[in-house]
């Protein structure tokens, strides 16, 4: 069941990601919405059951990107490890930790962009329109964050209660 | 002999200059077995949802939006929304059909032998620009076969499954075109600018390039067949010194309403593509 559930969950997410959001004009500059389900997945899942849906998510998401491969699954599995490390020092239910997770990881996965794009392209062109779409991530990352998180939440909770039920 | 601190320092490190050196790998090589087992699994799920999309979008332009007008008239309620509903139906069959029919005459002009793909998926970030096509290897779709519309070109086919294809539209930064002015004959070279627009790369500081010049494919590149429209310049910036000059281009292509785009096969020019672009 829980693989179902993580299989389906990928695909939904990739889907949303991929198709309905790149088919509404608003949502264009909107951030990488697995973003929140792999920081989700560090802060509160075990490694083992973890780490092989963050390495699926990259999979996936690098195969429909134009970008490197291997881009995508390097920012997921910083994104990963930075929240098991954040977890060593603080309690994962903080809310300040929940509140701020997201945009932080927003940011991390674009400055590794920056710096991914600044190493293999050193002449490449950074215009002001990649500024402009950072900011948006950042500002909808800071709006909508906590709620995604807590949506994630929510599901796996009742994922978990149904899984315990059915062992006992 | 090493602290633990020291020990994690260093292990940090190598992760992170393995990581860049495997991505440089991987930058050099635009196609993977991997990237298509990736399309060749979601595709299909992109392609049912697009297409659920694009009838509720249908619906809501058909149907939704008559409700209030029923409303407001309730003795002709029903004759009214059939009528409408009928009129609208009637309206967007009229639409594809000129939209069709754009891409036919298109296709008329066209020399080359050519298949339409529909639109399903789009790049997930706007760091990089591709999409995700409905047709594939079974259609006769290759590696680096040129994608155009009727506006001009849009890209170059860069992974191909059994029945869908990416293409990496000539706004991405990863992309090259080998073009011309149409006025002068002024050559360079198109690369994407990641913001919508191009850059025409090379061309000379002394070649007379001013706005609103056409900016059409050359054909020396071996992809793109010549003399396809690409863009018109937008800006061009002459500096003191130096060999050439800046020039921005807008693709008269708007890719941001992208939904049938036309691959042109003309296998008997483009064998070579797929052997250049494994290289």
């Amino acid at each position: 069941m829980l693989f179902c559930f993580y299989a389906a969950a990928i695909i939904c997410l990739v889907i949303t990601q991929t198709v309905i959001m790149a088919s509404i004009p608003f949502f264009d500059s909107f951030y990488d919405i697995l973003i929140p389900f792999i920081i989700y997945l560090g802060l509160f899942r075990s490694l083992r059951e973890s780490l092989p849906v963050v390495l699926l998510c990259g999979f996936f998401i690098d195969g429909l990107s134009g970008g490197s491969f291997g881009l995508y699954s390097t920012t997921y599995i910083w994104l990963y490890i930075c929240c098991k490390c954040v977890i060593r020092f603080f309690h994962a239910e903080n809310r300040f930790i929940l509140f701020v997770a997201v945009v932080l990881g927003v940011i991390l996965q674009n400055a590794m962009f920056f710096g991914i794009f600044f190493i293999l392209e050193p002449d490449g062109r950074q215009d002001i329109y990649i500024i402009n779409f950072f900011q948006s991530q950042v500002i909808c990352a800071f709006i909508t964050g906590p709620f995604l998180l807590a949506g994630f939440k929510q599901v796996f909770t009742i994922l978990d209660r149904r899984l315990y039920s059915e062992r006992s | 002999m090493f602290s633990k601190k020291t020990v994690v320092i260093i292990g940090l490190i190598i992760m992170i200059v393995a990581n860049i050196v495997a991505l440089s790998i991987t930058s050099r090589y635009p196609s993977h077995e991997y990237g298509r087992l990736s399309i060749f699994i979601m595709a299909p799920f992109q392609d049912a949802i697009s297409n659920s999309l694009k009838f509720l979008e249908s619906i809501w332009d058909n149907y939704f939006n008559l409700i209030s007008v029923a409303k407001e008239n309730k003795m002709l309620k029903k004759e009214l929304s059939n009528a409408i509903e009928r009129n609208n139906f009637c309206y967007e069959a009229e639409l594809s059909n000129i939209r069709l029919r754009h891409l036919l005459n298109f296709k008329k002009t066209l020399t080359d032998e050519v298949i339409a793909a529909e639109v399903i998926g789009k790049d997930p970030s706007a760091w990089f620009q591709t999409i995700i096509i409905d047709k594939g290897n079974a259609d006769g779709i290759l590696r680096g076969l040129p994608v155009v519309v009727p506006d001009g070109i849009a890209g170059q086919v860069t992974d191909v499954a059994a029945h869908y294809s990416k293409v990496l539209l000539i706004t991405d930064g990863n992309s090259s075109v080998d073009t011309l002015v149409q006025r002068t004959r002024a050559r360079g070279l198109l690369q994407g600018a990641r913001s919508g627009l191009c850059i025409l790369k090379y061309a000379l500081r002394k070649e007379d390039v001013i706005s609103r010049d056409t900016v059409v494919t050359s054909g020396l590149d071996g992809v793109f067949p010549k003399g396809l429209r690409i863009g018109y310049v937008s800006k061009v910036i002459k500096r003191n010194s130096g060999l050439f000059q800046e020039v921005d281009v807008t693709p008269y292509v708007d890719f941001e309403k992208l939904e049938e785009v036309m691959v042109i096969l003309n296998k008997t020019n483009l064998t070579g593509i797929e052997t250049d672009v494994k290289d």
